[in-house]
Protein backbone atom coordinates (compact mmCIF):
# COMPACT_ATOMS: atom_id res chain seq x y z
CA UNK A 1 0.00 0.00 0.00
CA UNK A 2 1.70 3.03 -1.00
CA UNK A 3 5.04 1.53 -0.94
CA UNK A 4 6.21 3.53 -3.81
CA UNK A 5 6.46 6.57 -1.67
CA UNK A 6 8.88 5.42 0.57
CA UNK A 7 11.64 5.10 -2.56
CA UNK A 8 11.88 8.85 -2.95
CA UNK A 9 14.76 9.80 -1.28
CA UNK A 10 15.70 13.33 -2.70
CA UNK A 11 15.02 16.53 -0.17
CA UNK A 12 11.27 18.47 -1.88
CA UNK A 13 12.46 20.90 -3.83
CA UNK A 14 11.56 24.61 -2.65
CA UNK A 15 11.12 25.78 -6.12
CA UNK A 16 7.61 23.72 -6.15
CA UNK A 17 5.44 26.13 -5.25
CA UNK A 18 4.71 28.50 -2.42
CA UNK A 19 6.40 28.11 1.03
CA UNK A 20 3.02 26.11 2.41
CA UNK A 21 3.26 23.61 -0.69
CA UNK A 22 7.22 23.74 0.12
CA UNK A 23 6.39 22.67 4.21
CA UNK A 24 3.81 20.33 3.16
CA UNK A 25 6.24 17.98 0.52
CA UNK A 26 8.68 18.24 3.37
CA UNK A 27 6.00 17.04 6.13
CA UNK A 28 5.34 14.19 3.80
CA UNK A 29 9.15 13.33 3.05
CA UNK A 30 9.72 13.50 6.77
CA UNK A 31 6.87 10.66 7.36
CA UNK A 32 7.99 8.84 4.46
CA UNK A 33 11.58 8.68 6.00
CA UNK A 34 10.19 8.54 9.40
CA UNK A 35 8.24 5.29 8.24
CA UNK A 36 10.94 4.18 6.06
CA UNK A 37 13.06 3.53 9.69
CA UNK A 38 10.49 1.47 10.94
CA UNK A 39 10.19 -2.16 11.80
CA UNK A 40 9.83 -3.52 8.43
CA UNK A 41 6.34 -5.33 9.04
CA UNK A 42 4.66 -1.40 10.41
CA UNK A 43 6.24 0.35 7.90
CA UNK A 44 3.61 0.53 5.31
CA UNK A 45 0.85 1.29 7.81
CA UNK A 46 2.40 3.45 9.63
CA UNK A 47 3.50 5.57 6.82
CA UNK A 48 -0.73 5.34 5.59
CA UNK A 49 -1.55 5.76 8.63
CA UNK A 50 0.31 8.93 9.66
CA UNK A 51 -0.30 10.40 5.71
CA UNK A 52 -4.36 10.14 6.69
CA UNK A 53 -3.69 12.18 10.05
CA UNK A 54 -1.63 14.68 8.42
CA UNK A 55 -4.05 15.31 5.65
CA UNK A 56 -6.69 16.00 9.08
CA UNK A 57 -4.07 18.66 10.55
CA UNK A 58 -4.74 22.47 9.11
CA UNK A 59 -1.99 24.74 9.89
CA UNK A 60 1.63 23.97 8.29
CA UNK A 61 3.20 24.21 11.83
CA UNK A 62 0.80 21.82 13.05
CA UNK A 63 1.67 19.48 9.65
CA UNK A 64 5.16 19.56 10.45
CA UNK A 65 4.72 19.18 14.25
CA UNK A 66 2.73 15.73 13.74
CA UNK A 67 5.47 15.08 10.62
CA UNK A 68 8.48 15.83 13.62
CA UNK A 69 6.15 13.68 16.01
CA UNK A 70 6.33 11.05 13.81
CA UNK A 71 9.78 10.79 13.34
CA UNK A 72 10.42 10.69 16.74
CA UNK A 73 7.36 7.71 17.29
CA UNK A 74 9.88 5.98 14.26
CA UNK A 75 12.70 5.86 16.77
CA UNK A 76 10.87 4.94 19.74
CA UNK A 77 8.55 2.23 17.81
CA UNK A 78 12.12 0.96 16.66
CA UNK A 79 13.84 0.26 19.82
CA UNK A 80 10.73 -1.32 21.80
CA UNK A 81 10.37 -3.54 18.59
CA UNK A 82 14.38 -4.55 18.63
CA UNK A 83 14.19 -5.12 22.28
CA UNK A 84 10.87 -7.14 22.29
CA UNK A 85 12.58 -9.47 19.09
CA UNK A 86 16.07 -9.74 21.26
CA UNK A 87 13.84 -10.98 24.31
CA UNK A 88 11.93 -13.30 22.29
CA UNK A 89 15.63 -15.14 20.75
CA UNK A 90 16.98 -15.10 24.42
CA UNK A 91 15.61 -17.97 26.79
CA UNK A 92 16.34 -15.68 29.23
CA UNK A 93 16.27 -11.93 30.17
CA UNK A 94 20.02 -12.39 31.61
CA UNK A 95 21.44 -14.02 29.19
CA UNK A 96 21.24 -10.22 27.04
CA UNK A 97 23.79 -8.93 30.14
CA UNK A 98 27.50 -9.08 29.72
CA UNK A 99 29.01 -11.67 32.34
CA UNK A 100 29.75 -10.05 35.82
CA UNK A 101 33.27 -10.34 36.25
CA UNK A 102 34.58 -10.92 39.95
CA UNK A 103 36.38 -7.96 40.44
CA UNK A 104 33.60 -5.88 38.97
CA UNK A 105 32.80 -4.79 42.49
CA UNK A 106 36.21 -3.92 43.31
CA UNK A 107 37.00 -1.73 40.09
CA UNK A 108 33.80 0.27 41.29
CA UNK A 109 34.90 0.82 44.60
CA UNK A 110 38.18 2.44 43.28
CA UNK A 111 36.43 4.57 40.75
CA UNK A 112 34.29 5.84 43.98
CA UNK A 113 37.57 6.29 45.74
CA UNK A 114 38.98 8.01 43.26
CA UNK A 115 36.43 10.72 42.88
CA UNK A 116 36.48 11.13 46.42
CA UNK A 117 40.29 11.69 47.01
CA UNK A 118 40.12 14.25 43.71
CA UNK A 119 36.66 16.29 45.37
CA UNK A 120 39.32 16.50 48.89
CA UNK A 121 42.09 17.32 46.89
CA UNK A 122 39.99 20.33 45.13
CA UNK A 123 38.51 21.06 48.61
CA UNK A 124 42.24 21.38 49.81
CA UNK A 125 43.80 23.33 47.28
CA UNK A 126 40.88 25.88 47.56
CA UNK A 127 41.54 26.24 51.17
CA UNK A 128 45.50 26.65 50.49
CA UNK A 129 44.19 28.90 48.05
CA UNK A 130 42.12 31.11 50.46
CA UNK A 131 44.85 31.05 52.95
CA UNK A 132 47.55 32.43 50.70
CA UNK A 133 45.86 34.82 50.02
CA UNK A 134 45.10 36.29 53.48
CA UNK A 135 49.02 37.55 53.94
CA UNK A 136 49.30 40.03 56.57
CA UNK A 137 50.17 43.76 55.41
CA UNK A 138 53.21 43.26 57.25
CA UNK A 139 54.80 40.08 55.25
CA UNK A 140 53.17 42.40 51.49
CA UNK A 141 55.65 45.38 52.71
CA UNK A 142 58.28 43.10 53.58
CA UNK A 143 58.04 40.88 50.16
CA UNK A 144 58.72 44.44 48.55
CA UNK A 145 61.80 45.35 50.55
CA UNK A 146 63.66 42.22 49.46
CA UNK A 147 61.86 42.48 45.78
CA UNK A 148 63.69 46.22 46.02
CA UNK A 149 66.66 45.56 48.34
CA UNK A 150 69.53 47.10 45.72
CA UNK A 151 67.52 50.12 45.10
CA UNK A 152 68.89 52.96 47.03
CA UNK A 153 65.21 54.56 47.19
CA UNK A 154 61.85 52.81 47.42
CA UNK A 155 59.37 52.99 44.92
CA UNK A 156 56.93 55.21 45.40
CA UNK A 157 53.47 53.67 47.13
CA UNK A 158 51.23 54.34 44.61
CA UNK A 159 53.47 52.61 42.45
CA UNK A 160 53.08 49.26 44.38
CA UNK B 1 0.74 -9.45 16.65
CA UNK B 2 2.95 -10.71 19.53
CA UNK B 3 1.88 -11.56 23.12
CA UNK B 4 -1.82 -10.75 23.89
CA UNK B 5 -3.42 -9.17 26.96
CA UNK B 6 -0.32 -8.70 28.99
CA UNK B 7 0.77 -6.00 30.81
CA UNK B 8 1.75 -2.73 30.10
CA UNK B 9 3.89 -0.04 31.56
CA UNK B 10 1.35 2.59 32.34
CA UNK B 11 2.89 5.63 32.18
CA UNK B 12 0.52 9.12 32.66
CA UNK B 13 0.37 9.38 28.82
CA UNK B 14 -0.70 5.93 28.77
CA UNK B 15 -3.84 6.55 30.89
CA UNK B 16 -4.85 10.14 28.94
CA UNK B 17 -4.79 7.41 25.72
CA UNK B 18 -6.84 4.77 28.01
CA UNK B 19 -8.83 7.79 29.08
CA UNK B 20 -9.83 8.94 25.59
CA UNK B 21 -11.49 5.86 25.52
CA UNK B 22 -13.00 5.16 28.51
CA UNK B 23 -16.33 7.36 27.40
CA UNK B 24 -17.55 5.27 24.47
CA UNK B 25 -15.51 2.23 25.15
CA UNK B 26 -16.91 0.37 22.04
CA UNK B 27 -16.29 3.24 19.91
CA UNK B 28 -13.52 3.20 17.18
CA UNK B 29 -11.42 5.98 17.14
CA UNK B 30 -8.77 7.29 14.67
CA UNK B 31 -5.14 8.38 15.71
CA UNK B 32 -6.09 11.98 15.33
CA UNK B 33 -9.13 11.41 17.54
CA UNK B 34 -6.91 10.06 20.08
CA UNK B 35 -4.98 12.98 19.44
CA UNK B 36 -7.64 15.81 20.03
CA UNK B 37 -8.89 13.74 22.97
CA UNK B 38 -5.63 13.16 24.81
CA UNK B 39 -3.61 16.24 24.06
CA UNK B 40 -0.19 14.18 23.33
CA UNK B 41 1.79 14.44 20.27
CA UNK B 42 2.07 11.98 17.48
CA UNK B 43 5.71 11.47 18.94
CA UNK B 44 4.13 9.86 22.15
CA UNK B 45 0.82 8.83 20.93
CA UNK B 46 1.51 6.06 18.62
CA UNK B 47 4.35 4.28 20.53
CA UNK B 48 1.70 4.02 23.03
CA UNK B 49 -1.28 3.07 21.05
CA UNK B 50 0.99 0.17 19.03
CA UNK B 51 2.15 -0.68 22.83
CA UNK B 52 -1.49 -1.47 23.63
CA UNK B 53 -2.20 -3.07 20.59
CA UNK B 54 0.71 -5.50 20.90
CA UNK B 55 -0.47 -5.94 24.12
CA UNK B 56 -3.65 -6.82 23.24
CA UNK B 57 -5.43 -4.24 24.83
CA UNK B 58 -6.93 -2.61 21.53
CA UNK B 59 -7.31 -3.78 18.06
CA UNK B 60 -6.79 -1.88 14.88
CA UNK B 61 -8.36 -1.68 11.85
CA UNK B 62 -8.48 0.67 8.37
CA UNK B 63 -11.25 2.21 7.72
CA UNK B 64 -14.19 1.21 5.40
CA UNK B 65 -14.66 4.02 3.24
CA UNK B 66 -13.81 4.73 -0.11
CA UNK B 67 -10.92 7.56 -0.38
CA UNK B 68 -11.73 9.00 -3.80
CA UNK B 69 -15.75 9.15 -2.65
CA UNK B 70 -14.83 10.87 1.08
CA UNK B 71 -12.06 12.95 -0.63
CA UNK B 72 -9.69 11.85 2.17
CA UNK B 73 -7.34 8.77 2.62
CA UNK B 74 -8.73 6.01 4.60
CA UNK B 75 -8.24 6.51 8.78
CA UNK B 76 -6.90 3.59 11.21
CA UNK B 77 -9.03 2.87 14.33
CA UNK B 78 -8.36 1.35 16.89
CA UNK B 79 -10.65 0.25 19.03
CA UNK B 80 -10.30 -1.62 23.12
CA UNK B 81 -10.80 -5.11 23.25
CA UNK B 82 -12.99 -6.61 25.94
CA UNK B 83 -10.19 -7.80 27.71
CA UNK B 84 -8.27 -4.02 26.95
CA UNK B 85 -11.39 -2.72 28.70
CA UNK B 86 -11.38 -5.13 31.64
CA UNK B 87 -7.55 -3.95 32.10
CA UNK B 88 -8.38 -0.65 31.56
CA UNK B 89 -11.17 -0.95 34.58
CA UNK B 90 -8.59 -2.15 36.94
CA UNK B 91 -5.76 0.09 35.86
CA UNK B 92 -8.02 2.99 36.61
CA UNK B 93 -9.82 1.59 39.67
CA UNK B 94 -6.44 0.87 41.11
CA UNK B 95 -6.39 4.83 40.86
CA UNK B 96 -10.06 4.92 42.67
CA UNK B 97 -11.71 5.95 39.41
CA UNK B 98 -14.78 3.58 38.06
CA UNK B 99 -15.06 2.59 34.28
CA UNK B 100 -18.44 2.98 32.68
CA UNK B 101 -19.54 -0.69 32.17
Amino acid sequence: MNRHRLSTWSLPSPTIGPPRGYFDSLARWLIASAAHHAPPTLAARLEEEWLAVLEEHGGTVTRLRHALGCCWATGVIAREHAEAVLTAASPEPQDLLPPRQPSFLLQRTAVALLIVGLHMLAIGALVAGFAWSEIPQNEAEATVYLTYGHSAALPPRSAL
Amino acid sequence: MGRKNRDVRISLQTLRVLEAFLDHPAESLSGSDVQKRSGLASGTLYPILLRLEEAGWFVSRWETVDPSEVGRPRRRLYRLTPGGLSRTSEVFASFGRGVPA
